[in-house]
């Protein structure tokens, strides 16, 4: 088992003086899965991923990462993350980044440059030596997920990774991600507001609103169901009537 | 984690002003100056367009303007670190909060070090391009004691830091602070200046003067080692000095390790 969640909860107070609560039976996640959590704005997504990586702590509840508790250190050795919004030394260049990040890694490969050359094809980069502040939005991201597959891992958790990508960088990094999983059996949870992405890739899907988990379905039982990740989307989530011309 | 924050504090270009005005003051000397060996002591008179300058003040200039650039210059990196946008990309890696705290501040005595190092070779570099040797305790003060002196501002400005979320709160108040923290160490003076003979505000600020790390008692040792060689060091200051620092380093590694990303 990659990823053992049981019982969490965590309660805390947004802006406004409203309290959100966070609270998630369970979610398992095993070897070799692509598994997606879709959900709204605020639907506690982020939240749930930064509690699964000990980012933030849960108030209760029971999570195993990578056969460890969540809280040791062990449990991310062979787990990358991109977070949603990230922060790299703006000062440096790209390659410098990826440099910088991989030593914080036991499980980035010896030959770094090479590894290093070989994202950038995958993912079409030219900008290695630029400055990091002096990136576009999209560049910036395509970065962020070299940072993110540097490291030879197992479990990739990924947090709306194709913000500001476009489609053809889009397709490059899914191809990546197809190629390490026949190549290694990774596993890959993902969050993201663009259901098409993940619409033909997915094994297992959880939809969260308001901080619970409110039905999950593997992708036989959505195509079966519902034909696509988009309308078994909306069956939970649309609350208006469609306009009708 | 120790080397991504001696990367981060290279790539600072803050902090090359360090470095930056030691190269300077050498070439200055070198060129409208000179330096000779003062006859009556084993020390250097060091002169600028044919004025000597005591080199007691000189050095003392110099360090100031290296503590105050480091002070600017070097919690830039920790403010970025705390930061939840940058706290994800670290922590999600298999570094404990622990680590990445303590690697933080061996990283930083590491920085402080090499830049000093450096400093001192190119202040020998000076005497010695007029054949005057640069004094070996003067060497050994500042090598061993300008690092210290930066890490008791650096733990003050660090919980600051951490309370505040705030690069700017963190500076000034762990700058003023620690400043604040040399009133201490001549307690007497100042409580008989301001007509307070009380015991009570003895023993207060007695004990406000082993929570605030003294960067004030670390400079006067080094004082007394340019003054008297290495035998000159007090060492119950010393004691106090390190002890001093104990408090505000163990409550900012405390809030740290609380600290939600």
């Amino acid at each position: 088992m990659i990823l053992k969640a049981q019982n969490v909860n965590k309660t805390f107070n947004k802006s406004g003086g409203n309290t959100f609560r966070l609270q998630v039976d369970e979610i398992e996640i095993s070897e070799g899965s692509f598994t997606a959590i879709l959900g709204p704005n605020g639907s506690g997504k982020s939240t749930f991923l930064k509690i699964i990586l000990d980012l933030l702590f849960a108030d209760a509840g029971n999570i195993w990462l990578m056969g460890h508790n969540h809280k040791q250190k062990q449990a991310r050795a062979k787990v990358s993350y991109l977070p949603e919004n990230y922060s790299f030394p703006d000062n440096f260049t790209v390659n410098e980044m990826l440099h910088a990040f991989s030593d914080l890694k036991e499980s980035t490969p010896r030959q770094i440059d090479h590894k290093i050359s070989k994202l950038a094809n995958a993912f079409n980069v030219e900008f290695l030596d630029k400055k990091i502040k002096n990136l576009s939005k999209g560049m910036t991201q395509t970065a962020a997920l070299m940072h993110t597959f540097l490291a030879d891992d197992q479990f990739y958790i990924l947090d709306e990774p194709f913000n500001g990508l476009d489609a053809v960088q889009k397709k490059a990094i899914m191809d990546y991600i197809f190629t390490l999983q026949k190549e290694r059996n990774i596993s890959i949870l993902i969050t993201t507001h663009i259901l098409s992405d993940i619409d033909k890739t997915c094994d297992s899907l959880y939809l969260i609103k308001d901080g619970r988990i409110i039905n999950s379905a593997t992708k036989g039982e959505i195509q079966n169901q519902f034909g696509s990740v988009e309308d078994y989307y909306l069956n939970y989530f649309e609350t208006k009537d469609p306009v009708r011309s | 984690m120790i080397r991504f924050t001696i990367r981060t504090l290279l790539k600072n270009k803050m902090l090359w002003a360090w470095p930056g005005i030691f190269i300077l003051f050498v070439v200055a000397i070198a060129l409208w100056g000179g330096v000779s060996a003062d006859p009556s002591s084993s020390s250097y008179v060091i002169k600028l367009g044919g004025f000597p300058l005591p080199n007691g003040i000189v050095i003392n200039q110099l360090i100031s303007i290296t503590i105050l650039i480091s002070i600017i210059g070097i919690p830039t990196h920790f403010s970025e670190n705390i930061n939840p946008d940058r706290a994800s990309l670290l922590l999600s890696k298999p570094i404990s909060r622990d680590e990445l705290f303590l690697s933080d501040f061996a990283g930083v005595f590491a920085f402080c070090f090499s830049y000093t190092l450096i400093s001192v070779l190119l202040l020998t570099l000076l005497t010695s391009l007029h054949g005057v040797l640069f004094p070996l305790h003067h060497a050994i003060a500042i090598i061993v004691f300008l690092p210290l002196i930066l890490l008791s501002y650096y733990i003050t400005i660090v919980l600051f830091l951490i309370l505040t979320n705030s690069y700017v709160g963190g500076v000034l108040l762990g700058y003023f602070l620690t400043g604040f923290s040399s009133l201490f160490l001549n307690v007497d003076s100042y409580l008989q200046m301001f007509g307070l003979t009380d015991t009570w505000f003895e023993t207060l600020f007695q004990i406000l003067s082993y929570l605030i790390p003294s960067a004030e008692a670390f400079q006067q040792i080094m004082s007394q080692i340019f003054a008297n060689g290495l035998s000159g060091i007090d060492g119950s200051l010393l004691g106090f000095a390190f002890v001093s620092c104990v408090p505000f380093g163990l409550l900012a590694y405390y809030l740290f390790r609380k600290k939600q990303f």
